[in-house]
């Protein structure tokens, strides 16, 4: 039998050829460039291209993605021992995680050794609180994201009614405002991030997640009450809420089919564009009912494995967050710098700033435990079976204490 | 005769029916893709718009995505130059075999299908790791390559199971090897199925998206990924993943239309049978 | 003959052995991602699975989606093929765009879906309410959320079948269903007799390569639902993605993975014995 050379065969041979050569140049080239893994919202993209730019000579691969394929991916190659990336996002919940895991690189000395260069007295201190993990400091914020309690001003006032001063009056106002076409409120409950939604109800009618020695709170009766009062605002909600999460949310409020709710600071620009929203200046925003609403730090850390020299990497990121920059970005997100987040330029320049300022003296980040998102996993899950009628919400807590005890028993809590 | 016509009419109205109602989320889609948020998801739904083509330039021109384009386009082509031959022959051995492991063996492989992709995550990424091919073409057609085997071998055998042994042989008694008989009696009958079969492996490939998120990065970064990158935390990012969504469609469909020629051509092996 | 099998074997071998490998053997150890070492526990990770409510409660849910989109898709898929197959013209321009739901990348047709679906500014409801007509809660209702996830899974798979059913069609001997015709069968006797008969291995192989993928059902889920209400659509598949990427025990979800694979096999082997045991060879 004959093998004539077709021009199939020869394409085949050609393609191997073309996929071998990357594969042998990888492994010649000597200065490779800083790797960052990030999750990926306007402001983080804004810091990653200043990063790209930040030192003459040193160039940064930035990879940006959904939060949740960025901490996945984080998670495989950390786990797996990888010296990249050597830049990585992580926000309030994952960073204990990682920093228990002993994936990150502490940065107390060389935020020690920066400290005069890069003015690093100036980041706030709840910013910083965001990045740590018991008492060392992980990463270094970009920004600081907390939840505002938005409302149509427009709508308010023609009623004549006030924002809530409790979380039951926001559902006697959510059931005032409640049209047919327009939801008294919208709600984001769709489970695939930590609950920070039910933070400032959990912590004010309810006694918040946990004693001091981590012992969850769920059961008892104003825990209960609490999530048993938000099946109640539920009910003048945007239906589907249990498949929404932030961008639903969003578009609730811009599309003008929602009058309150929670909403993060980081999306109320999208409120006054004319692109993206249809009730450009009606919105006002306060802090929820009670404050102790949630808030979280984006940050970035350094993996402890890098190849790269840790000192540079920090340099680096710390050149990024400068004055200018966090300046530039701050219609995006809320700036981790005192000077910037204070200055009352921005203030009136930004008309919801006023709201951030108020809303970050009282807001409370979830719990700093490094099994927070396992945590979150379990008894989101019962609080927001309760929540829809799948299980009575006495069981459903009582079930969410039980397993959320076993699983932290599990990791060695609760001796002694 | 009219009668029969008439219902030839009728069905195929009911068809051109089923298939507008069918492209409604794409091409609602595609609107989104041309509109402004504000716009595009607007109660009643808005028809009469200006259209801009802002986020598909933005992500063809400024966000490199003409490049991710490049390389699906590479990943995909190799991995169904190199997977179909191969699944072919492996189709033909089992289809042919007399041996009572041939069945086993067939449902064996499927085990890789039946695994949740995500449990093969970690182990391919700690491999890619240890051969230090991460973030190159290799990694991603070698993995497609395998994960498709099964697949290929399952459709493709399919087909083979259709086409007699007599024409088999047939061709051995007119002198023909194994392998004459395959490539040269066997083979041109099964065309629409290597077609299909090619079809699937490319679609497959291209738009792959767990293991291209994990093997590669920056320099063989594919159009899945690069999409998915946009999935969310911004209203402006669901008009870019809208407009790549569209884009990314092209080649596709320009490889169905190429392959359909040999779909349509399967008609003519009854004679050969005879 | 064996010759013929070596590259394909070679292949899979190398690239597979060790992710399939490395699967079974976490699955009987404790593997806690955020920690340090393995710990063996044998069957513990199965027993502890097999002995949960959740296990079963998913696996029920995930059994009544994957039943009724397979067999939505499967009658949907069949009547179109068979439909192309009588009509015979434009043939080509309606299989190409009947086919593009499938040409779509998943990730964003899940999200195309998304903007049908969703509450009030989706597709769906917006074009009711503009009638003043309120529409159910497509995703958050328990029953409206699984007929939802069953139509997005038909909506993206169904081309899939209909083109491998087509080929089929149209690469069969044509002179049996001539012969059919003439010896004055109608149509649907020709159907039964003769034309479902012929495509019974090929709907074997769709019908079986569609249980397998949509067991592991898992982007539209993820993006649509996410298992909600409540857990009215939490799949299997869905779980394992929990346990390895929120609850980190990979070793857990590993074991729920094998599950799932032991699982698909036995309904496949299954379904291929009984047809087997009812006429000729099918696979």
């Amino acid at each position: 039998m004959t093998f004539k050379p077709t021009g199939r065969r020869r394409l085949l041979a050609l393609s191997a050829a073309a996929l071998a050569a990357p594969a042998l140049a990888r492994t010649a080239r000597a200065d490779e460039p800083v790797q960052l893994l990030s999750h990926r919202y306007p402001a983080l993209e804004f810091y990653a291209k200043k990063l790209t730019t930040a030192v003459p000579g040193t160039t940064v691969d930035a990879r940006l993605m959904p939060s949740g394929q960025a901490a996945q991916l984080e998670r495989i190659a950390l786990s797996s021992g990888a010296s990249t990336p050597d830049v990585l996002w992580v926000n309030s919940t994952t960073v204990t995680s990682f920093a228990k895991s002993g994936w990150l690189e502490p940065l107390d000395a060389l935020w020690d050794r920066h400290r005069e260069e890069f003015h690093l007295d100036d980041i706030n201190p709840a910013s910083l609180r965001g990045c740590s993990y018991e008492g060392h400091l992980y990463a270094m914020p970009i920004t600081t994201n907390v939840l505002l309690y938005a409302y149509r001003a427009d709508l308010l006032e023609a009623q004549h009614l006030a924002p809530p001063a409790s979380w039951d009056d926001s559902v006697t106002l959510a059931q005032a405002l409640n049209t047919p076409r327009r939801s008294g409120t919208t709600i984001s409950l769709k489970w695939d991030m930590p609950p920070y939604e039910l933070q400032s109800v959990l912590n004010t009618v309810g006694d918040g997640w946990f004693d001091k020695d981590w012992h969850p709170r769920f059961a008892g009766p104003r825990d209960i009450a609490a999530i048993a009062l938000y099946e109640r605002l539920t009910r003048f909600a945007v239906p589907g809420f249990t498949a929404q999460s932030n961008d639903e949310n969003t578009v609730n409020f811009a599309q003008d089919i929602a009058a309150t709710g929670q909403q993060w600071a980081t999306r109320c620009a999208a409120m006054d564009k004319p692109e993206t929203s249809r009730v450009v200046g009606r919105i006002q925003w306060t802090v929820p009912p009670g404050g102790k609403q949630a808030m979280t730090t984006d940050a970035y850390a350094i993996n402890r494995r890098t190849e790269k020299d840790k000192d540079a990497l920090f340099r680096l990121l710390a050149q990024a967050l400068s004055e200018t920059n966090q300046r530039e970005a701050a219609s995006l997100c809320v700036p981790p710098r005192r000077t910037v987040l204070r200055d009352p330029d921005i203030q009136a320049r930004l008309r919801w700033y006023p709201a951030v300022s108020r809303a970050l003296d009282v807001a409370e980040p979830l719990p700093a435990l490094a099994e927070f998102n396992e945590v979150a996993e379990l008894a989101t899950k019962r609080m927001v079976q309760a929540i829809v009628g799948q299980m009575p919400v006495q069981d459903a807590m009582s079930a969410a204490s039980r397993e959320v005890t076993d699983l932290l028993t599990a990791r060695g809590y609760y001796k002694s | 005769m009219a009668a029969r016509r008439n219902r030839h009419r009728l069905l195929l109205a009911a068809l051109v029916l089923f298939t507008l109602v069918n492209l409604v989320p794409i091409l609602w889609g595609l609107l989104i893709s041309l509109k402004q948020p504000a716009d595009a998801f607007a109660i009643p739904p808005k028809l009469i718009f200006t259209p801009t083509l802002e986020f598909h330039q933005e992500v063809w021109l400024e966000r490199g995505f003409a490049g991710y384009l490049l390389n699906s386009l590479v990943i995909a082509g190799v991995t169904v130059l190199i997977s179909v031959p191969v699944g072919t022959l492996a189709a033909y051995a089992l289809a042919r075999m007399r041996s009572r492991v041939a069945q086993p063996l067939l449902i064996g492989l499927l085990a890789v299908r039946m695994l949740p992709q995500i449990l093969l995550a970690i182990p391919f990424f700690v491999m890619a790791r240890w051969l230090g091919i991460i973030d190159t073409y290799p990694a991603m057609v070698l993995a497609m390559v395998a994960v498709n085997q099964p697949f290929t071998i399952w459709l493709m055998r399919s087909f083979f199971a259709d086409v007699p042994v007599e024409l088999d042989e047939a061709a051995l008694i007119d002198g023909c090897n194994r392998w004459q008989a395959f490539r040269l009696v066997v083979l041109p009958t099964v065309r629409p199925g290597v077609a299909v079969t090619a079809l699937f492996s490319m679609l497959l490939a291209y738009n792959e998206f767990l293991f291209a998120l994990i093997l590669t990065g920056s320099h063989t970064k594919t159009l899945p990924v690069a999409i998915a990158e946009y999935g969310g935390e911004d209203i402006n990012y669901w008009s870019l993943s809208a407009a790549g969504a569209i884009g990314i469609m092209l080649p596709p469909v320009i490889f169905t239309l190429l392959v359909q020629r040999h779909l349509i051509r399967g008609l003519t092996f009854g004679a050969v049978k005879g | 003959m064996w010759l013929f099998l070596l590259p394909s074997v070679l292949i899979m071998a190398l690239v597979l052995a060790y992710p399939l490998a490395s699967a079974v053997y976490y699955s009987f150890f404790s593997y806690y991602l955020g920690g340090t070492g393995l710990r063996f526990v044998g069957l513990g990770n199965y027993l502890g699975l097999l002995a949960e409510e959740r296990f079963w409660s998913d696996l029920l849910t995930t059994v009544i989606i994957v039943g009724a989109s397979v067999a939505l898709q499967l009658a949907i898929g069949l009547a179109l093929a068979l439909a192309l197959y009588a009509v015979g013209a434009w043939v080509r321009t309606i299989t190409l765009l009947n086919f593009l739901p499938h040409v779509v990348t998943p990730v964003v047709a899940a999200i195309f879906l998304k903007w049908m679906f969703m509450g009030r500014w989706g597709l769906l409801d917006s074009v009711f309410i503009s009638f003043n007509v309120f529409p159910p809660d497509w995703l958050g209702d328990p029953i409206w959320a699984k007929a939802s996830l069953v139509l997005a899974d038909t909506w993206r798979f169904m081309p899939f079948l209909m083109l491998v059913l087509y080929a089929g069609l149209q690469s069969f001997d044509t002179s049996l269903i001539e012969a059919a015709e003439i010896d004055g069968a109608n149509g649907w006797q020709r159907l039964r007799y003769v034309i479902l008969p012929m495509m019974k291995p090929l709907i074997v192989f769709v019908v079986a390569i569609r249980v397998m993928d949509a067991f592991r059902f898992f982007d539209l889920v993820y993006v649509l639902t996410n298992g909600g209400p409540g857990t009215a659509t939490e799949t299997i598949t869905l779980y394992t993605y929990q346990l390895a990427f929120r609850m980190l025990e990979v070793g857990r979800a590993s074991a729920l993975g094998v599950l799932t694979l032991l699982l698909i096999a036995g309904l496949i082997v299954g379904m291929i014995l009984f047809l087997q045991r009812r006429g000729r060879e099918v696979v």
